[in-house]
């Protein structure tokens, strides 16, 4: 069977790569720095597909189809849609055989996602791709989410649909080894009065419980209650799908920043144990 | 659904930005296609990011369209003085 050998999350803001000369030298290095850390576990993990899992921004569906969640069975993808990212478009290798079996295997516990073999990717996943799969080698199946638009698909059902992706991935009969990311968040105002706020509070508690291992509190959430770290704080949903794939384990926090060039709360956290010696 | 079709025009916009058959911003196109208002049309075409999120455009749709048509600088600058503009409102409130 095949084998979850890495889970992890990270923030997505797009000035990451679009400006990142912007933010505060010392805030930016310390990001970098955990990416490149991340980077290294997935090296020592040596997944072959990486399922990355992200948020739709209207890149691939309009409100007159939103689904809450869409798995990509493409043999490629194409990225990413903004021109201005500082990341040039090309193809990246999909892996339709994966995508296909988490669609089937999500069906079998009674989800509904939908499924696509063209979805085209933004910044929501190349920018966290550009650090840690940088020269596109290792083949993606792309989940995108409802994180934007409600009604939104909630908080604990994200979890519960990581949980069932877990179960797919080491279900699946082959011998692969399989990674787990999810983007997005966290405390964030996109596109609306606000944007430039950072609600830091939310962001330390957020990370707090995944930490603890208490994830169940931040799953009580209102989505009301969510929006008081602004819009773009739903795509934490991201970060609780890999959460529901290693259920009960503790994240370890390898940053937070709040960037405020960045009008992001930037975290990355990651699921493997501590490397010996360190 | 609140401006559907400004909301729909700029999806479609988006959407084909850089393609060789892109299609330009022509008021006169865009006014039947989408059933735009007068507001909207003027909204959309000027880039307006405050007119644009008083008409009811997602506020994710409108930050797309915005870092792609709009200086970064107006944008937030746009969006601090709506800021500014509710928290007046709400004061009189």
């Amino acid at each position: 069977m095949a084998s979850l050998v890495a889970a992890a999350a990270a923030s997505h803001a797009p000035m990451i790569t679009g400006a990142p000369e912007t933010a505060d030298a010392g805030q930016r290095e310390r990001v970098f720095a955990a990416m490149a850390e991340l980077r290294k576990e997935l090296e020592r993990a040596r997944p072959d597909v990486l399922v990355v899992c992200s948020n739709e921004h209207f890149t691939n569906f309009f409100l007159d189809n939103f689904p809450p969640f869409c798995i990509g069975v493409g043999d490629r993808h194409v990225g990413p849609a903004e021109a201005w990212l500082r990341i040039p478009r090309g193809t990246l290798p999909g892996h339709p055989d994966l995508g296909r079996w988490l669609v089937e295997r999500a069906f079998a516990e009674d989800f509904d996602p939908a499924f696509s073999a063209d979805l085209t990717l933004d910044h929501g996943i190349m920018t966290v791709l550009h650090f840690l799969n940088p020269e596109w080698r290792i083949p993606v199946v792309p989940i995108v989410q409802n994180c934007a638009v409600a009604p939104m698909p909630s908080l604990g059902r994200c979890y519960r649909l990581g949980a069932a992706l877990g179960r797919a991935i080491e279900q699946w009969p082959t011998s692969a080894r399989v990674a787990l990311i999810g983007a997005g968040g966290l405390s964030h105002w996109v596109g609306m009065p606000g944007m430039g706020r950072i609600n830091v509070d939310f962001d330390r508690w957020f990370l707090d419980r995944l930490a603890g291992g208490r994830v169940e509190e931040v799953l009580a959430l209102t989505d009301a209650e969510v929006e008081r770290a602004g819009n773009g704080a739903h795509e934490i949903r991201s970060w609780l799908t890999v959460a529901g794939a290693v259920p009960g384990k503790p994240a370890r926090v390898l940053a937070y920043e709040p960037i405020a060039a960045w009008v992001t709360g930037m975290g990355v956290i990651t699921y493997a144990d501590r490397p010996p010696g360190e | 659904m609140t401006a559907y079709g400004l909301q729909k025009a700029i999806y479609e916009y988006l959407n084909a930005k850089g393609r060789p058959d892109a299609p330009a911003l022509d008021p006169g196109d865009l006014r039947p296609r989408y059933e735009l208002s007068e507001p909207e049309l003027r909204a959309l075409v000027e880039a307006d990011v405050a007119a644009l999120y008083r008409l009811g455009v997602h506020p994710v749709l409108l930050n797309s369209y915005a870092r792609a048509c709009v200086p970064r600088d107006r944008y937030r600058a746009a969006l601090a003085e709506l800021e500014r503009a509710q928290a007046a409102e709400s004061g009189r409130g």
